[in-house]
């Protein structure tokens, strides 16, 4: 195991090298003179050698390619062009929105997906497994963001029970925190409802036609039991590991849910970033994004590993 | 333990017929040929798309304007018919161009190896590992918002899964006798891989076009919706939905209906490979042994 742990972690190292990469050369990419979108149209051109100068672009570009990941490997993000705060800071202060979002988000989804997959499988091919089935693809179908104006317009504007939009740290209003985490976190948990319950209704009908299962039925445990304890827990590792596989998903998703909803998160920062140009804002937080999915993914395999002892290292 | 490799009655049906009776297929291709129609029709409409009726903004559906008007005064079906060339525009061209380059690029790094294979997949995996609408941001970030550099940023990031799913077949198919007998008899590679491993791949193909289409009208959709794809006045599906959050006190159609298009047109895509998938597969001689 601990083989397998050093040599997991070990391919990694590439993975994350070459995402730095490709992110690094995509976002040189960008045409134009940053300083003019800093200084604006007027700036003399003495003011903005000396801006380029100060931003170290003037420097050959593998040079601050290596200044970057020299500054990432220490914990310095670099600073924002526009407002000159580290960036590492303001990721630190941009992350508890994202975080609470997404787990908010995971909870909703496990809490309704397996359940209602364990319905669909035990109730299969009756009209309860077609509705359930049904809502998955529809919730697979809708796009985040049109969700979103359903929920604003239906609950916020129409009922008028939540607030449409905003955010109160959980520190300072838990209730109102909550309240207002509601709408975002069923809109970015609405796919991975969808995809637990496929999952968990898949592989429930798989192991209940597995031999032991006859086996347990010949003994005359009781179909709810049967169902619980002994096929359940089974399915349920394929279901970790694709509701884990979704996190990647689930950035995808709270970057545009945070736009609506104006949540000071990961996902505005990189948009507002990309508006205003302030490259290494976007790159800084782009890659603490990443890194995030790519350890997720890493842990998901080694739970996976752990779980399932048939999987040689 | 006796394996029946005889086709069912139902698998010996081709493909396609298999297709039509499938109820998901039923509401499926309906649903893409009216797509498909309405972006044909767009040139007709684009004038009428266009025109603002100043009388009536953020107007509700009436007779005269069967979906409403936008807050220029804009008719909104019009729209949501001249906005169809955009995400016909994403299926065809976009998943197109990442099928035809991940097709090649799996073909090659699965059957050649070495060192191609070692660096094509790295760089690969270094692209997967992006989220997928963050991927996309970034390369609209580098080349600048619009449609044309939309539809390269979702090729950019289709490209990668498209060669990793060919890639993964290609490891399973190489091994097989006649591959290796057109290898013996000295066929060049490129022959080799378009006559006998390219054919197997089509089913797994269409099938994964179809679901990667659902998924790159949802990044292009989202794209738009935060202002980094279709540039105004040319109509998106998801710019208008955008639009219409921000008038959703004025006015709840504006962003429904652009959203059911978007809904119904992502479904159809998801409903269509879930038919296709099975259709092919039935076509397979049924191998699992009789219980």
């Amino acid at each position: 195991m601990t083989g397998y742990l050093l040599r997991r972690v070990a391919q990694l190292i590439p993975v994350l090298f070459i995402v730095s990469v490709l992110l690094f050369v995509l976002l040189r990419l960008l045409p134009g003179d940053p300083t003019t979108s800093i200084l604006g149209q007027e700036a003399s051109a003495a003011d903005r050698a000396a801006l380029r100068a100060d931003l170290g672009l003037d420097a050959p570009l593998w040079r601050q390619f290596v200044d970057w990941i020299g500054g990432v490997l220490t914990g310095d993000l670099g600073s924002s062009w526009l407002t000159g705060e580290p960036v590492a800071g303001v990721i630190v202060d941009r992350l508890p929105a994202t975080v609470e979002l997404g787990l908010i988000a995971l909870l909703l989804a496990v809490a309704i997906g397996i359940p209602a997959g364990v319905l669909a499988a035990v109730r299969r091919r009756t009209a309860t497994d077609h509705a359930l089935t049904g809502i998955g693809v529809l919730a697979l179908s809708t796009p985040h963001f049109y969700l979103a104006a359903l929920l604003i317009g239906v609950f916020a504007i129409w009922l008028r029970v939540v607030p449409p939009s905003g955010y109160v740290p959980f520190t300072e209003d838990p209730a109102g925190n909550l309240v207002r985490m509601v709408l975002p976190a069923v809109t970015v948990g609405s796919t991975v409802v969808a995809v637990v319950l496929r999952q968990t209704r898949g592989s429930l009908l798989a192991a209940l036609g597995e031999d032991y299962i006859r086996t347990a039925q010949a003994t005359g445990i009781g179909r709810r039991r049967i169902v619980t304890v002994y096929a359940l827990r089974n399915a349920m590792v394929p279901v970790v590991t694709v509701t884990a596989l979704q996190i990647g998903a689930l950035m995808s998703a709270t970057v545009v849910t945070e736009t609506i909803f104006t949540l000071p998160g990961m996902g505005t920062l990189i948009v507002n970033g990309i508006f205003s140009r302030d490259l290494p804002v976007v790159q800084g937080a782009v890659l603490v994004v990443v890194t995030f999915v790519l350890l997720v993914n890493l842990v998901t395999d080694l739970i996976y590993a752990w779980l399932d002892p048939r999987i040689t290292y | 333990m006796p394996v029946d490799t005889t086709p069912t009655r139902a698998a010996r049906r081709p493909v396609l017929t298999r297709l039509l009776r499938d109820r998901r297929a039923r509401f499926a291709l309906p649903v893409l040929a009216a797509v498909v129609l309405a972006a044909a029709a767009s040139p007709l409409i684009s004038a009428r798309s266009r025109a603002t009726d100043t009388e009536r903004l953020l107007a509700g559906p009436s007779g005269r304007h069967p979906l409403g008007t936008d807050e220029l005064g804009r008719d909104v079906l019009a729209r949501i018919v001249d906005g169809a060339t955009v995400t016909v525009a994403v299926a065809t061209v976009a998943v197109g161009a990442a099928l035809v380059l991940g097709t090649l690029l799996g073909l090659f790094a699965g059957y050649r190896g070495g060192w191609l294979d070692a660096v094509l997949m790295r760089t690969v995996d270094g692209l997967l590992a992006f989220p997928l609408l963050v991927l996309a941001l970034t390369v609209v970030a580098a080349l600048g918002p619009g449609l044309r550099n939309a539809l390269i940023a979702i090729a950019v990031v289709t490209t990668p899964r498209f060669a990793r799913v060919v890639r993964a077949e290609v490891l399973s198919l190489r091994t097989r006798e006649w591959v290796s007998a057109a290898h013996i008899v000295g066929l060049p590679t490129p022959a080799l891989l378009r006559r006998h491993l390219l054919p197997h791949l089509a089913g797994t193909l269409f099938v994964f076009a179809a679901l990667q289409a659902s998924t790159a009208i949802i990044a292009e959709a989202s794209l738009s919706f935060l202002g980094l794809g279709v540039q105004p006045p040319q109509p998106s599906w998801g710019a208008m939905v955008a639009a219409g959050t921000d008038h959703l006190d004025a006015s709840w159609s504006l962003s429904v209906f652009p959203g059911l298009a978007i809904l119904l047109t992502i479904a159809a895509f998801n409903l269509l490979a879930d038919a296709l998938r099975d259709a092919l597969d039935a076509h397979r001689p049924d191998l699992t042994p009789a219980r």
